[in-house]
């Protein structure tokens, strides 16, 4: 897995490429602690287009980066999730949980 | 009844009748003569008597005529004594006259008168009687003879005056010179000579005569006329007129005694003589047909099968001779038949034992039908099966199939012609299979090689048609390749459909061809069916062919699962296309079903971290072997990782590898799940997920095993031996 951080123009856009699986659920979770940061609540997207998979361990770091933005009153946007997937969002009725677009 | 018998007795039946019309014509002839001789000889006594008679009645007649004359000369004097005189004379003349009387007619005063002469022994009496004595004009001795003119002799009469004895009256007009008739002359005359001479009329010693006038019997009494059954009877005129001389005899009597004894000799004769010839015709007729007994045991023998039996021969009758040469004739005849047909017999057994034989090592060249239908090549189980039905015992077609490491070798193939020669070449081509699919070759090759050995060796142009397939379970490809034979069926997904192949020639036409090879995937569920050209040309009662559309959709209307069964319902089906015809099919029929029942891979993974590397690299391998969709290749994944990353976190109870097995059966994936550990059921212990609450009251985790549990359409779980089994089964997308 691979994650590129970036701003933009609402605030901090993370591409995520490859698996968010076991192996790099940890990963993913230690890179995005901080986002957004406690003291600058900002719009976060999580760019799924070069994400290939995700397990019950990135579902799980999916709800904890949600969690945050949620208690911080930020907006969190996952998109461009490939057709499997997006399966599993629905299957698991994150469809509804997360903004997808 | 016997011939001889029969013979025998219509012989004597003909004799007999001829010998009865001999005796009835004999008899009626004898009786005919004798009764003619009879008459002859009563005639004769008739005639002699009627002639003596005749004499004394013409002297007493001329005596009348004499004495009439004279009175006629005296006219009508009364009293005249010359007219006694001449009636005296007339009455003198003869014993038999006994008196006369000369009757004058009375005149137109009715005045009359009779001079009556009569002889009373030696003495003659004459008396002249006036008519009012006695009336004589009324009499009919006067007055027939007045009326006629003409001489009358009277009935006869018993005068009992004279004696009582039969008297006739001859009576003669008196004529006048001018012919009128003035008076009547008679002669009273006694018949005493008739009855003489009718007592002595006796032409036999039985014979009594009498005599009628006018069909009464006159005489003093009757006759004593014999009582007979048998009466010869001859009548005969007698004088004087009106008088019939009746002779009756017994018949008896007449026959002569001679005659009669010797008819009863000629019968003797007959009768013995008959019975000597029935003797001898039975006893002849019963020798003469000995031969036929003789031919009739002779044909006898050689019904119960001796062809050499002696006929008898009998030159004496051409006829029998002629049965007999036949029956020799026929006997050879039989006999020779009856050899051949030994002998051709033998001969058809002996081809079709070989027959029998060479069916019976051709059917050991097929391979063996395997148990069930399953043969393994690699990680594939494959359902296997062929069925050939022959025309005649031994047959052209052939199928062939050859498990080899990762590789199944299957062909189908079809010799031109039928029977032994076809065999022949089918063999040498199943040899050439085996080798080449022992070295490895693919169809193509395999094809060309068979098509130049043949080539290389075929005088009498044979040729075979061939379909070769290859399935390599590395690749879970088929490789296919056709030497001008029908195209095969293939089943991918859900219908069968004719699978049209590159046009090859039939191996054995021309050597140095090219083959063309196909390869297509062969995944689970899929299935290919080969076949001959007997299949396709079944023909129906209207003469319709089976036809290679007909294939699909009969194997179409199959459940798939069991080769054995689909071969058997097509067979089924075909015996009903095609009547099921009593000779047999025209052509061999082949067919050969080949079904990829599933592919197997396994995976051992360690209990750490290492583990999630492995399963992405081997979840990439099973995608491209089993071509599956993303999404298939992701759930697994997703399965697989969930269910392990479980293992891994809770149960270190032992660090012996996972075992996952994953089969492919062409409607999906069954996963088998096995760790050892501690007893933990996942399908019990995952946490219920309210996929509708909000985000505040999701927990962040926990999702693992139900995600397993919703991906899954089947799930199974077993624990034994400290071991646990989960089965999966994930339905294709």
């Amino acid at each position: 897995m691979e994650l590129q951080i970036k701003p933009f123009d609402k605030g901090i856009k993370i591409a995520i490429s490859g698996r968010v699986d076991t192996m790099t659920s940890s990963e993913f979770d230690k890179a995005t602690a901080n986002i957004p940061a406690a003291d600058a609540p900002c719009d976060v997207e999580l760019d799924c287009t070069d994400m290939d998979y995700i397990s019950s361990a990135g579902l799980r770091s999916f709800i904890t980066i949600l969690k945050r933005c949620k208690g911080m009153g930020c907006e969190l946007t996952v998109t461009n999730l490939n057709s499997s997937i997006k399966s599993i969002f629905d299957m698991t009725g994150f469809t509804q949980l997360f903004k997808l677009s | 009844m016997k011939l001889s018998t029969a013979l025998s007795l219509s012989v004597m039946c003909l004799c007999c009748c001829m010998f009865a019309a001999i005796t009835a014509v004999l008899e009626r002839n004898t009786s005919r003569q004798e009764e003619r001789q009879a008459h002859v000889v009563t005639e004769f006594f008739q005639k002699s008597m009627a002639g003596d008679v005749e004499e004394t009645y013409r002297t007493i007649e001329r005596e009348v005529r004499r004495s009439a004359m004279a009175a006629e000369k005296l006219g009508g004097k009364k009293d005249c004594s010359e007219v006694c005189d001449i009636l005296s004379q007339m009455t003198a003349c003869d014993p038999m006259v006994k008196g006369g009387c000369v009757a004058y007619v009375p005149d137109a005063g009715d005045k009359g008168w009779m001079y009556y002469v009569s002889s009373l022994g030696d003495s003659i009496v004459s008396k002249l009687i006036d008519v009012d004595e006695y009336r004589y004009a009324g009499m009919p001795w006067f007055s027939d003879c007045v009326k006629s003119g003409l001489p009358v002799w009277s009935a006869p009469y018993f005068d009992k005056g004279a004696g009582d004895c039969l008297m006739i009256t001859y009576s003669l007009p008196l004529k006048s010179d001018n012919g009128a008739v003035f008076g009547v002359v008679t002669a009273d005359v006694a018949m005493t000579s008739i009855s003489d001479e009718l007592e002595r009329l006796r032409p036999y010693p039985s014979s009594v005569s009498f005599l009628t006038y006018n069909g009464k019997i006159i005489g003093d009494s009757l006759p004593n006329i014999p009582d007979a059954v048998d009466k010869l009877e001859c009548v005969a005129p007698i004088n004087p007129p009106g008088l019939m001389l009746h002779t009756v005899t017994d018949r008896k009597d007449t026959l002569p005694k001679g005659l009669q004894r010797l008819k009863l000799e000629i019968l003797a004769v007959l009768a013995v003589g008959f019975l000597l010839m029935a003797l001898v015709i039975h006893l002849l007729i019963r020798y003469l047909t000995k031969p036929l007994k003789r031919l009739a045991v002779a044909a006898n023998e050689i019904g119960e099968g001796n062809f050499n039996a002696d006929i008898p021969v009998d030159k004496r009758f051409t006829d029998l001779n002629k049965l007999s040469e036949a029956m020799l004739h026929m006997e050879k005849s039989i006999g020779e038949y009856v050899v051949k047909i030994a002998d051709e017999a033998r001969q058809r057994e002996s081809i079709e034992s070989e027959i029998r034989f060479a069916a019976g090592i051709q059917r050991s060249m097929l391979p063996e039908r395997i148990a069930g239908g399953k043969v393994s090549a690699g990680s594939t189980a494959i359902g296997l099966d062929a069925l050939l039905e022959p025309a005649k015992e031994v047959s052209g077609d052939l199928y062939f199939w050859l498990p080899a490491d990762n590789r199944l070798y299957m062909c189908v193939a079809d010799v031109s012609g039928k029977g032994i020669p076809a065999s022949l070449l089918m063999v040498s081509v199943r040899e050439r299979l085996q080798n080449a699919a022992m070295n490895g070759n693919t169809p193509a090759q395999i094809l060309q090689e068979i098509n130049d050995a043949i080539c290389a060796n075929n005088p009498k142009n044979m040729f075979v048609t061939m379909q070769m397939a290859m399935f390599d379970s590395e690749t879970m490809t088929l490789t296919i390749s056709n030497a001008g034979h029908n195209p095969p069926s293939w089943l991918n997904g859900e219908e069968w459909s004719i699978m049209h192949l590159p046009a090859g020639l039939p191996a054995g036409i021309m050597a140095g061809m090219d083959y063309v090879e196909t390869v297509l995937d062969f995944m689970p569920g899929n299935a290919l069916f080969m076949y001959t050209d007997g299949l396709t040309e079944a023909e129906n009662a209207d003469g319709e062919m089976f036809g290679e559309e007909r294939v699909t959709r009969y194997l179409d209307a199959m459940p798939q699962g069991d080769v054995t069964d689909v071969l058997e319902k097509m067979k089924q089906g075909i015996e009903e296309y095609d009547g099921n015809k009593s000779s047999g099919h025209g052509d061999d029929i082949t067919m050969l079903l080949c079904r990829n029942n599933g592919d197997t891979r396994r995976l051992s993974l360690p209990r750490d971290k290492r583990a999630f590397e492995t399963l992405g690299k081997w979840i990439d391998s099973i995608r491209c072997r089993w071509k599956l969709t993303e999404g298939m290749a992701y759930n697994l994944n997703l399965i697989i990782e969930e269910w392990a990353a479980n293992v891994i976190s809770y149960d270190n109870s032992s660090d012996k590898d996972m075992e996952i097995v994953a089969c492919h059966d062409g409607e999906g994936v069954v996963l088998t799940l096995a760790y050892e550990g501690r007893e933990f059921n996942p399908m019990e212990s995952s946490p219920a997920v309210d996929i509708d609450a909000d985000v505040e009251s999701r927990p962040v985790g926990g999702l693992g095993l139900w995600l397993i549990g919703n991906l899954a359409s089947q799930m199974n779980h077993e624990f034994k031996d400290s071991i646990n089994t989960t089965t999966i089964t994930l339905k294709n997308l």
